[in-house]
């Protein structure tokens, strides 16, 4: 897979995550999960664990090109006085 | 005493870990400020992890759940584990690398070089200060609540006004100057030594905290049902409607107690002495003594139609003064013909202090908690307040709050120390592990946190079958008395120290990181080249971040906040600059004058709201319904799109510099 269409794999993924973790249907819901656990804290758990999975994916087929051996420089930031009207 | 001296020998501990860690300093401030660029996957893991998650996570969490229930950990937890790490991907490697590339070491330098502007630093550097001392204040306010209510009764007779434990001012004082310690020996590696150590010593502490807390309350499902028994609204995010069944009884008999005592106070009404003793003839329910002898003879006084004379106004004025709230604020037209509800006497300020009559009333019962018999000053005043004031209303969470949630862990992208954290990776492969694992160890902190304080709502101590944490108990105590009380000193001096851990791998990232910002953005920028001497900016540094600490801790003196509430005030001006840091990583059309109303943007809108709330002392403030973060974000990124799309776009040179054209690009040309 490309990195293009990785970027594009990951960012349905995210959209994904963000619509399951507005979870109006467990609202309502105070039943536990194997006796101890808050539906509304389990589900949520769930999208936890499924935003590592994908920032897994992530790093696997969208992570940035970036030059391992960047060269170091100095800093070219203006100083006092270099700025024209402002 | 166990307590303490296990608190003790973990903070020095961690002074000899930034001894240790000074003998590996180069003795250049770029190696002070950025371990020079020298950190693995694992240690930046760590260190980013243990500077997000302060004492936000574990006392403000489990505060909160307490308060709210179930629906904290999506308020902010899982949200976090899916933004945390879209910033790491989407701004932190890019941001590493043009640091790497241009040889920054703070945010606003980027800034400056990316809008060719001087002055954006001058805009910039006190807001990201200002706000980081709310964040400072989380975490030196928790470590005062902390090592107080768990060393109380460490002395026999010293600090009886703290519970005869340390003092919070003295325990902040003390965690402050431990971590300014180690930071000034360390610099940024001793900073990420630390934090890798402590990060690794909390969660583990955490889980096994939560596993003898589980264990004593009966194991998990007993602790669970005790919540869907007794407070089921907990367990979901919509009110339960057993509890508001309950919550209306009770506050129907909370306002005949009030009209009962109000009339009394005020001349019209005495029971003769027969009429009393028949009172308490009658009263069957199981109360204590002190609880009785008012409920008794007003649950009488109504049944007798007694209270019936007393008009709205007296009513009303009944109410505020059984809520110890101030009559004379906030009167409306329709005072005296109408009966506030529960919801407006809310709007009426509470008298500052006002729990301090708990001590008066229950003197007697003060004493040394070493005692089993006696009452701490803090039970009293929990008593007081639980017995006196109006019942808290069962809350339901409102699905637009929780949806415009998702915008406050945005704030990563812009917490300054952060940045600093993002520069020392040594290449952007070390931040796969960190992207990866976040949302991960998110969850193994927070599921514990925000289950212990579900269950801290409804649990009873094992021996009394007494009410653990009383109602209208203090958030951010929830965490160390559940510890106090179900863990045998040594397990509750280790699980302190955890605790502590979480609070100061935060403390010490944010104060390198305002030294640094001070030493590079103001000292050596305005200043001539090579004015200052390395160790001369080393010292600088540490004079700048002695400042901001004493700052930090007076505020902390102060009347204290929710730490879940001034968290989320904090990050949401963070995030409110969210929209300028993304903006200038991948939009060539940001000018400089957009970034500045960007800036000014959020600056006041933050203002306004945080002033509007109270200064965040109002838990459950809203604007329009949704978080304020919302507004201040649509706020900030209108004015920085509009200003920019009429303004002078930033040269050519600037452009190759930040958005170099791509091997495609060039080929075309």
């Amino acid at each position: 897979m490309n990195k293009s269409n990785g970027k594009f794999v990951i960012i349905c993924l995210v959209i994904l995550l963000i619509i399951l973790h507005h979870d109006v249907w467990n609202w309502d819901n105070k039943e536990p999960v194997f006796g101890f656990m808050p539906m509304a804290l389990l589900w949520q758990s769930g999208i936890s664990i499924g935003a590592g999975v994908t920032w897994f994916l992530a790093t696997k087929i969208a992570w940035p090109d970036f030059s391992e051996d960047v060269e170091e420089a100095v800093v070219t930031e203006p100083t006092p006085g270099q700025e024209g009207a402002e | 005493m166990t307590q303490l001296i296990i608190i003790t020998i973990y903070l020095c501990l961690l002074l000899g870990l930034g001894l240790f860690s000074s003998k590996l300093f180069r003795g250049t401030s770029k190696d002070y400020m950025l371990a020079s660029h020298s950190i693995g996957p694992f240690m930046l893991l760590m260190s980013l992890f243990g500077t997000t998650m302060t004492a936000f996570a574990l006392v403000g969490s489990t505060g909160e759940s307490f308060k709210e229930g179930a629906g904290v950990y999506g308020l902010l937890a899982s949200s976090s584990g899916i933004i945390h790490s879209l910033c790491f991907f989407v701004l932190g490697v890019k941001l590493w690398s043009l640091g790497r590339k241009y040889g920054y070491t703070t945010q606003i330098q980027f800034f400056r070089d990316r809008l060719e502007s001087d002055r954006i630093g001058i805009i910039l550097f006190p807001i990201l200060v200002g706000l980081v001392i709310p964040y400072l204040l989380i975490g030196v306010m928790a470590s005062g609540t902390v090592i107080n209510s768990i060393t109380e009764g460490a002395f026999e007779s010293a600090f009886a006004e703290y519970d005869y434990g340390i003092p919070p001012w003295l325990a902040s004082l003390v965690i402050c100057i431990v971590v300014l310690v180690y930071v000034f020996f360390g610099g940024m590696r001793g900073t990420a030594m630390a934090n890798t150590a402590q990060t690794i010593v909390f969660m583990i502490l955490g889980l096994i905290t939560f596993f003898i807390i589980s264990n004593k309350l009966g194991g998990l499902e007993q602790a669970t049902n005790n919540v869907l028994e007794k407070n089921p609204t907990k367990m979901k995010r919509s009110v339960d409607e057993q509890d508001l069944e309950k919550y209306k009884l009770d506050y129907a008999k909370w306002q005949t107690v009030a009209y009962y005592n109000y009339a009394v106070k005020h001349g019209q009404l005495t029971l003769s002495d027969e009429q009393r003793k028949l009172a308490m003839e009658e009263f069957k329910a199981p109360l204590p003594p002190f609880l009785k002898k008012d409920r008794a003879p007003a649950t009488f006084a109504k049944k007798n139609g007694l209270l019936n004379d007393l008009s709205i106004q007296d009513r009303n004025m009944a109410m505020l003064e059984q809520d110890d709230r101030m009559p004379e604020d906030g009167h409306g037209n329709d005072f005296e013909s109408e009966l506030l509800s529960h919801k407006d006497l809310g709007h009426y300020k509470r008298k500052s202090g006002a729990d301090a009559a708990g001590l008066t009333m229950f003197k007697d019962k003060i004493g040394n908690p070493s005692d089993p018999t006696k009452w701490t000053r803090k039970k009293a005043k929990g008593v007081y307040r639980a017995s006196k004031w109006a019942p808290d209303a069962p809350r339901g969470m409102s699905p637009w709050k929780f949806l415009t949630y998702f915008f406050v862990p945005l704030s990563v992208g812009m917490f300054p120390h952060l940045f600093q954290h993002w520069l020392t990776a040594k290449s952007a492969n070390s931040f796969k592990l960190a992207v990866v694992a976040h949302p991960i160890f998110i969850m193994l902190v927070w599921v514990p946190c925000v289950l212990l304080g579900v269950w801290m709502t409804s649990a009873v101590h094992p021996d009394t079958g007494a009410a653990l944490i009383p109602p209208h108990f203090p958030p951010n105590a929830v965490l160390p008395a559940a510890v106090k009380a179900l863990t045998g000193p040594f397990m509750a001096g280790l699980l302190s120290a955890g605790i502590l851990a979480a609070i100061m791998s935060s403390l010490d990232s944010q104060f390198l990181c305002v030294g640094t910002m001070f030493t590079t953005d103001i000292v050596t920028h305005y200043s001539k080249k090579e004015r200052f001497s390395d160790q001369q900016l080393i010292f600088i540094a540490r004079a700048f971040i002695v400042g901001i600490v004493a700052l930090t801790y007076l505020f902390s003196l102060f009347e204290p906040r929710r730490v879940f509430t001034l968290g989320v005030w904090c990050f949401s001006g963070f995030s409110s600059l969210f929209p300028l840091v993304l903006a200038s990583l991948y939009w060539r059309r940001l000018t400089k004058a957009g970034a500045y109303a960007a800036v000014i943007g959020a600056g006041l809108s933050w203002l306004y709201m945080f002033q509007d709330s109270g200064f965040a002392s109002n838990p459950h403030y809203d604007v329009l319904g949704v978080m304020p973060v919302t507004f201040m974000i649509l706020i900030s990124t209108a004015s920085m799109i509009l200003v920019s799309l009429v303004t002078k776009t930033p040269s050519e040179e600037t452009l190759n510099k930040f958005f170099p054209p791509s091997k495609a690009q060039m080929k075309d040309s």
